[in-house]
């Protein structure tokens, strides 16, 4: 990977005046800074010059004159950079990269103020792990399942299962990545747990649409996650224990200032705790194991290598016999630089490996299994001609994916299919003026004639009426397409098994058009309130299609729709105390075309809102920190979710060939339904509170952490079984007590 | 239903007590996941054969539970209604029951019926609402001829109906001997109706060849078989009888697709049945002279 990324790095380029270039990093982990805040300031006091990062730590000043210069890099939480530089007569280029060191002092007024003020795309949530924390989490380390699911347009229908849409889409058109690589599941079947806790995220940027042409491929949203890198100056450990969840996390330097590696084990503890603790047992299980080594050469180039695997198993009605398992193994690597020597600004190589299986199982309807494999690697460059900004790159895939779903879906032939994909993509950022950036891109894709090409144009822009990053109205527009599916038999609420398959019809193709509108906006010093607005048109969904008789096989339907809704968030951030409100409104419509519904319903095609279409979704979030004491609040409201409303049972006897025997059968089970997904299930709310208190003992801090899920005790229905008429209903009120130890 | 305003009201009241943190209260979880049902009162289903001595139909309430584990018939009444002589015969209920707690209401009458008659099927609650079927009664059926081989399970049936032919079933009860173990009796049914060849003046002809199918129901050889038992049924049917050919396997589960129940689901249709019992005078071991239906 050197080879390559040095290779791209070493092309000369001529400049008239010279060039500064450089990337912004923490000392101690090599940690990107994003949105540091850089100036060039000549000696003679005029013609100051000022820039930011960007998302790779990256800044660059062109054409800058001879003279000698005060060069300053400043970052909340950090040390100021101050350095002279001398530029000679001679045009050069000059790499000047910059490894800020922590503040003591000024941590304390992170905590103070919030995060950093980013410069974010339309649609797009940057959250660092220290927010993870407000929504309380029952284990010792926060953790970003249960924060995501308090963002507005995000809806997960239970406390477990793992499955989460945004605005309207399904799971399956969520991208996921670590690193630049891909992990198709990394929600653990206990809602509240993901394969990111707070100790090894460094960033997460959440695009819930109208991403930029870099993310291909899926067609609902992107979560691109940056785990840390290890310390590369002090070993570090911590070990946490809760009735949930227990956690072993370390870092070390390889070689001092050189290389570090970090590693994480998770192991559930809720199905044996929960037998002495809870009145009913849970039988979920989940562990995952993440080993990451990173290597900083010095000369701007940074490189990283993980790999990880996880494991779910459990059953999501505790009454049932069904049972669901999955596994991921990720293993991959980075290796991204810059250097001031080159055209190119900035380059990123990505190869990554995930593979994914996941069953189901229980008395009835056989073992139900899909896999599917993915390898790609990729480049992604970063070059300014002039004022504008290019960013491309080029990408190729190899996909396998097989499947032994015992004729759950009766259209479904081919058991495995194989298929590989190679493209580019070019993002343009366009300055008109100070204040108006506009950034058209697209996306281009080969399936090697598999199947046909795909060209998917997306377009971003952003006005910063008074040129401040955190005051903004921006707009994106898409066409985004997913060459394969995942199907969830969503008539079964209680489900998380996903078949992935190409489309069987190849005309067919998942596609979301995209189009948002957003306004950030500061509120005097402690408020940021930001709403956006979107809408999105989706083709070729596929559905099971929809019948009355409780069958394990059925047939594939497709549905177009519309997605409309809007999410606003107001946070506040006082000194030790934070308060954030987040509001989610949202209709997803799908139309589908049935040939029984023409004699059903009089009508073949039938528009309903599918199951996860959360009408209107309310988080509310407050905390304080005093000293070592913190306490974190977060009450969530969702309106009901559709169901199919039955009008009642009765036995079905078939005349096909023979008439019934009443005297000897009893028939076939039927439930006489409605129009499908007309009804909605009882509205969702709960109170998750937790306190905490850390102590210092000697070289080690504790951590005592009490809170309980559900406060209220509220009965919380997770879905209702039409066929067997019950309800199961999520978590009821559970108090935990974790505990967390850290070497400081 | 609630209304409006206690909807809001109680909406209003979760989002304070929520932002306020106050536990314990919410709203009740008044959840009805069922929908009030004014369309259907009875589930309806069975058959009225001429020749029969005793004839039943399924007559059940629509229910609120997939499996009924009621036993109480809750008062309901089903009389059958000759059109044209107003006649009205009232069946006689019989509970069925089909495992622990799982009932059903059968209901019977050993009324003679007349062919080709119009005849009203009627399920009344005690409180008066109900369901009903108008079917018209089969013509009867005479008796096919069969030239029968056992040996090869084949053969030909001929004979005449003035209806439409809806079942031609053979019926086996086997015995498979498998690593010198004998096994089990099992039924194996086969239909036969799409062998039928059929002429306008209601003379019909099919060659029945059954050896294979039987083979691979079973996966034996048919030298491995012990055939206990044939039996031919052929049922004629008046134009009643459900047309289901161009249904997909989604329609023929819809309730309202495959009914001629009105305020109800269901099917219930008038028939004529045979049951001939292939006894040894029909059965020859030796193949039997085909003479091919024409």
């Amino acid at each position: 990977m050197y080879f390559m990324i040095f290779g791209v790095l070493t092309s000369n380029i001529k400049a008239q005046g010279s060039l500064i270039r450089g990337i912004v990093t923490d000392y101690q982990t090599g940690k990107v800074l994003d949105m540091a805040n850089i100036t060039l300031q000549p000696m003679t006091g005029k013609g100051i010059v000022g820039t930011t990062t960007d998302g790779n730590g990256l800044y660059e000043f062109n054409n800058v004159a001879a003279g000698d210069y005060v060069f300053v890099v400043r970052y909340v939480g950090y040390e100021m950079h101050i350095d002279t530089l001398t530029i000679g007569l001679r045009a050069r280029n000059i790499s000047n990269h910059v490894q800020l060191r922590h503040s003591r002092e000024e941590l304390e007024e992170i905590n103070v103020q919030g995060a950093v003020a980013e410069d974010m795309n339309p649609g797009q949530i940057s959250i660092s792990p220290e927010t993870f924390g407000r929504a309380p989490t029952p284990g010792g380390s926060a953790d970003l399942a249960s924060y995501i699911q308090t963002q507005p347009g995000v809806v997960a229908v239970g406390d477990r299962g793992g499955q989460l849409f945004v605005r309207g889409g399904t799971p399956s058109e969520n991208m996921m990545l670590m690193d630049g690589i891909l992990i198709y599941q990394p929600f653990h079947i206990i809602g509240f747990f993901s394969v990111f806790p707070e100790d090894v995220v460094s960033n997460v940027d959440f695009y819930a649409g109208g991403f930029g042409p870099r993310y291909s491929g899926r067609t609902s949203s992107v979560m691109d996650v940056r785990l840390k890198n290890g310390n590369l100056y002090n070993q570090k450990w911590s070990a946490s224990v809760s009735p949930f969840v227990s956690d072993f996390f370390f870092e070390t330097p390889v070689r001092e200032g050189k290389s570090s590696i970090i590693g994480s084990l998770r192991g559930s503890l809720i199905e044996e705790t929960s037998d002495v603790y809870l009145s009913e047992k849970q039988p979920m299980k989940f562990n995952s194991q993440l080993l990451k080594y990173y290597n900083s050469s010095g000369e701007g180039v940074n490189c990283s290598a993980l790999i990880m695997r996880t494991y779910d198993r459990g059953s999501l009605d505790f009454e049932s016999d069904d049972y669901f398992k999955w596994s991921n193994v990720v293993t991959g690597g980075r290796c991204a630089g810059a250097s001031a020597e080159s055209k190119v600004s900035f380059v990123d190589f990505n190869f990554g490996l995930s593979y994914f299986t996941n069953e189901q199982g229980g008395s009835e309807g056989g073992v139900r299994n899909s896999q599917i494999f993915k390898s790609h690697l990729d480049m992604n460059l970063t070059l300014y001609v002039g004022e504008i900004r290019f960013d491309y790159g080029f990408f190729t895939d190899y996909r396998t994916m097989s499947y032994d779903i015992a004729n759950l879906f009766v259209s479904l032939d081919e058991k495995a299919v194989a298929f590989s994909n190679a493209g580019g993509y070019l993002k343009m950022g366009v300055n008109i003026g100070e204040k108006i950036l506009i950034e058209p891109g697209v996306s281009i894709t080969s399936y090697l004639k598999r199947l046909s090409p795909s060209v998917e144009p997306r377009l971003q822009m952003s006005w910063q009426p008074r040129g401040r990053v955190d005051e903004e109205i921006h707009a994106a527009l898409g066409i985004y397409r997913q060459p394969f599916a995942g199907l969830t038999d969503f008539r079964d609420a209680g489900t998380s098994f996903t078949t992935f398959i190409l489309l069987p019809e190849s005309e067919r193709r998942m596609e979301a058009r995209h189009a948002l509108l957003g306004w950030r906006q500061p509120i005097g010093d402690f408020f940021d309130f930001s709403v956006e607005g979107y809408y999105k048109e989706i083709k070729d969904t596929p559905v099971a299609t929809w019948g009355p008789v409780a069958r394990f096989a059925t047939a594939l339907a497709y549905a177009d729709g519309t997605v409309r809704g809007m999410d606003l968030r107001l946070n506040l951030n006082y000194r030790r105390f934070y308060m954030g409100l987040g509001y989610g409104y949202s209709i997803t419509e799908y139309t589908t075309r049935q040939d029984h519904f023409g004699t059903w319903f009089g009508e073949p095609v039938q528009s309903y809102n599918p199951p996860h279409d959360r009408r209107h979704q309310l988080n509310a979030q407050t905390g304080f920190n005093v000293g070592n004491f913190s306490t974190n609040v977060s009450w969530s409201y969702g309106s009901g979710l559709p169901y199919t409303r039955p009008l009642g049972f009765d036995s079905f006897f078939s005349f096909d060939q023979r008439p019934p025997d009443v005297t000897e059968d009893y028939g076939e089970p039927r439930v006489l339904l409605d129009k499908p997904f007309k009804g909605r299930m009882p509205d969702f709310h709960r109170l998750d509170i937790s306190v905490s208190q850390a102590f210092n003992a000697g070289t080690k801090d504790i951590k005592v952490q009490a809170g309980a899920i559900n406060t209220y005790n509220r009965e919380n229905l997770f879905y209702y079984d039409v066929f067997n008429q019950r309800g199961i209903n999520q978590l009821p009120l559970t108090p935990y007590v974790s505990l967390k130890i850290e070497s400081n | 239903m609630r209304s409006l305003h206690s909807q809001i009201y109680c909406k209003v009241k979760i989002f304070l007590f929520g932002l306020l943190c106050v536990s314990g209260i919410g709203c009740e979880n008044e959840f009805d996941p069922l929908q009030e049902n004014d369309r259907y009162v009875f589930s309806m289903y069975g058959t009225f054969d001429i020749h029969a001595d005793t004839n039943w139909v399924r007559v059940m309430p629509i229910v609120e539970t997939l499996i009924p584990k009621d036993p109480d018939s809750n008062g309901t009444t089903v009389t059958m209604i000759h059109q044209g002589t107003g006649e009205e015969t009232q069946l006689q209920p019989k509970l069925i029951r089909f495992s622990e707690n799982v009932y059903v209401w059968n209901y019977w009458t050993t009324k003679e019926l007349e062919p080709q008659e119009e005849y009203m099927i009627r399920a009344e609650a005690p409180g008066g609402s109900q369901s009903f079927a108008t079917i018209t009664m089969a013509s009867e059926l005479a008796i096919p001829d069969i030239i029968y081989s056992g040996g090869n399970e084949e053969g030909e049936i001929r004979g005449n109906s003035e209806d439409t032919l809806v079942t031609m079933d053979f019926r086996y009860l086997i015995q498979v001997i498998r690593d010198r173990v004998v096994e089990p009796e099992v039924e194996v049914i086969i239909s036969n109706l799409d062998d039928i060849n059929l002429k306008t003046n209601g003379d019909y002809c099919a060659e029945i060849d059954n050896a294979e199918k039987i083979e691979e129901i079973l996966l034996a050889n048919r030298g491995d078989m012990i055939v206990n038992r044939r039996e031919l049924v052929v049922i004629s049917s008046s134009e009643d009888w459900p047309d289901i050919v161009d249904l997909s396997e989604e329609e023929i589960v819809l309730p309202d697709a495959v009914s001629n129940v009105v305020n109800g689901t269901g099917f219930i249709a008038g028939i004529a049945k045979r049951k001939i019992v292939i006894t040894s005078k029909r059965v020859s071991a030796e193949s039997y002279p085909k003479r091919k239906c024409e």
